[in-house]
């Protein structure tokens, strides 16, 4: 780890904002992806057996 | 940033380093647990290649009833991402990000591939089978939706592969890369035989409430897995973030320079021989018991028991003698030189009617394929330049899973081409059914010796570096003696 008296870390958890912003963009793809495949699922689900028919 | 994103973004900030997947300390060699955590990927992998390549292919054509052509088409698309294999080993050497991170981004990437072609198989496959009311429907919504469900399970087992191999090199020094490469192997090998175990258990009683089950099932357990072995294990290098972008090579560069390298055109050869001949025989044998050999089906599963319990002594053989100093390389030809026996074992079992020779000759290739396999990745690993080891890796993966998906599908189009233009007129006491299959077992036969041939400089080339080395040091020890 580089050195701990960045200005910028903030503690406790010694991350930077860029940092926790990169890895909070993980996360929000990584929501997108799934609700897109949630999507495509509900589809296809609905082609088999449709609801509210 | 709107608001919410920002609240959340304050509550990651304000939890404890505790709940962070970043490693503490880096260091200097990776103990045995945390080894095998890395090696779960592997199990998930493993269990991936069994779903498509066994399970799915019998359950598309027995239970739901899909043409053949189709089934073999949906199986192959996985494998068209192989080739992409360096490139993405060669994005993530390069990849630049606040964290300092190079893999797991890759690794997570891959698996939520995975795991979201997995989430919508089943559906895709049951309206690709017309069940339901999907019957009513344009055909081609069925085809597009299963081919995007097994591209995306494809791009995701070969990112998280390269990745996840590539780590195990970066984390590892050179002397244990022969421990990690029979330790990824076993996995890989472990997660094919419990998933298949598990998957035949389970669809037993087909339904598709069940096949729903046991793939999503499959995609859950996926992502626990991957999570479980990247956790905490990449040691992260927030100056790699800092690099100009500028100076970053590009992948024609960085490929031409890892061509440069010593023997790496050669070593790719090897890899793609090799996998090939051991490769083709992969889906044969077990028809070949049945339909030559006449064994019942419960038989010729058990060889493939017989298979996996000579890959398991070969990793382990080929583990314990690397470390203890032999050439990757010598247990690689070992390995090659080993299969001749083997498969003309297997040739000759039909016509001495032999069931045992062909069991026998059955554990030969897996301990054969084992060594050459582990040989040629352990090679691979210890030759790859420090910054390019996701390239290196890449392309060993790259040759190595086109060359077993191209041996796969060549084996049963030239046994089935051969078998129709029966040349038992030219050989008169071979049996009919026989020839296609032992005309794929010659052609392996001929792929070893290439192999073996074109492994033997690498072998010279090897021994007079040592040589050349071991006088330099005599002779300075001989002045310093002095």
């Amino acid at each position: 780890m580089s050195d701990l008296n960045d200005p910028d870390r903030v503690w406790p958890t010694g991350l930077t904002i860029k940092e926790s912003e990169e890895l909070h963009k993980h996360l929000i793809d990584g929501s997108r992806v799934f609700f897109v495949i949630a999507a495509i699922a509900h589809a296809l689900v609905y082609t088999l057996t449709p609801w509210l028919g | 940033m709107n608001r919410l994103s920002f609240k959340l973004m304050n509550r990651w900030i304000s939890l404890g380093p505790r709940f962070f997947p970043f490693a503490d300390i880096a260091t200097p060699d990776l103990p045995l647990s945390k080894l095998f955590r890395l090696s779960l990927f592997q199990v998930s992998v493993g269990m991936a290649l069994v779903l498509l390549v066994g399970t799915l292919n019998r359950v598309m054509i027995v239970e739901l009833s899909v043409p053949a052509s189709i089934v073999a088409i949906m199986l192959a698309l996985p494998l068209l991402f192989a080739p992409f294999r360096a490139l993405i080993g060669f994005r993530s050497d390069n990849h630049k990000c606040a964290l300092g991170w190079r893999r797991v981004p890759f690794i997570w990437r891959g698996t939520l591939l995975q795991f979201a072609g997995f989430a919508m198989m089943p559906f895709a496959l049951l309206v690709l089978a017309g069940k339901g009311e999907s019957g009513n429907l344009p055909v081609w919504i069925g085809q597009v939706s299963a081919a995007l469900a097994f591209l995306l399970v494809g791009a995701g087992v070969h990112t998280v592969q390269t990745a996840g191999l590539a780590l195990a090199t970066d984390l590892t020094p050179q002397e244990s890369h022969p421990k990690v490469v029979g330790f990824m192997y076993v996995m890989l090998l472990l997660g094919m035989i419990l998933s298949s175990l598990i998957f035949g258990y389970a669809l037993k009683n087909f339904n598709p409430g069940r096949l729903v089950q046991v793939i999503q099932s499959a995609a859950l357990i996926s992502i626990v897995l991957n999570c479980v072995a990247m956790w905490k294990q990449e040691t992260r290098h927030p100056s790699r973030g800092k690099v100009l972008p500028d100076v970053d090579p590009s992948f024609k560069e960085a490929w031409q320079k890892f061509c440069e390298g010593t023997d790496t055109i050669r070593r790719l050869t090897i890899i793609g021989l090799g996998t090939l001949a051991f490769g083709m025989s992969d889906i044969l044998l077990e028809p070949y018991g049945g339909h030559v050999l006449q064994l019942s089906v419960s038989a010729t599963t058990k060889l493939t028991a017989v298979l996996a319990i000579g890959g398991l002594l070969g990793f382990a053989y080929a583990s314990r003698t690397i470390a203890r100093g032999a050439s990757a390389y010598n247990v690689a030809r070992n390995g090659a030189i080993i299969g001749l026996p083997a498969f003309i074992c297997v040739i000759i079992s039909a016509p001495l009617e032999m069931p045992m020779l062909f069991v026998f000759g059955n554990f030969l290739i897996g301990f054969g394929g084992a060594l050459f396999a582990h040989g040629t990745l352990t090679a691979t690993m210890n030759r790859a330049p420090r910054e390019q080891v996701g390239l290196a890796l890449g392309s060993w993966g790259a040759v190595q899973a086109t060359a077993a998906g191209v041996g796969m599908a060549l084996s049963g189009v030239i046994r089935d081409l051969v078998n129709s233009i029966n040349i038992s007129a030219f050989i008169p006491s071979s049996g009919e059914v026989a020839n296609g299959y032992i005309s794929v077992y010659a052609i392996e036969v001929i792929l070893l010796i290439a192999t073996v041939m074109i492994i033997l400089p690498l072998i010279k080339n090897e021994l007079k570096n040592q040589n050349e080395w071991n006088s330099t040091v005599g002779h300075h020890e001989q002045i310093s003696a002095k």
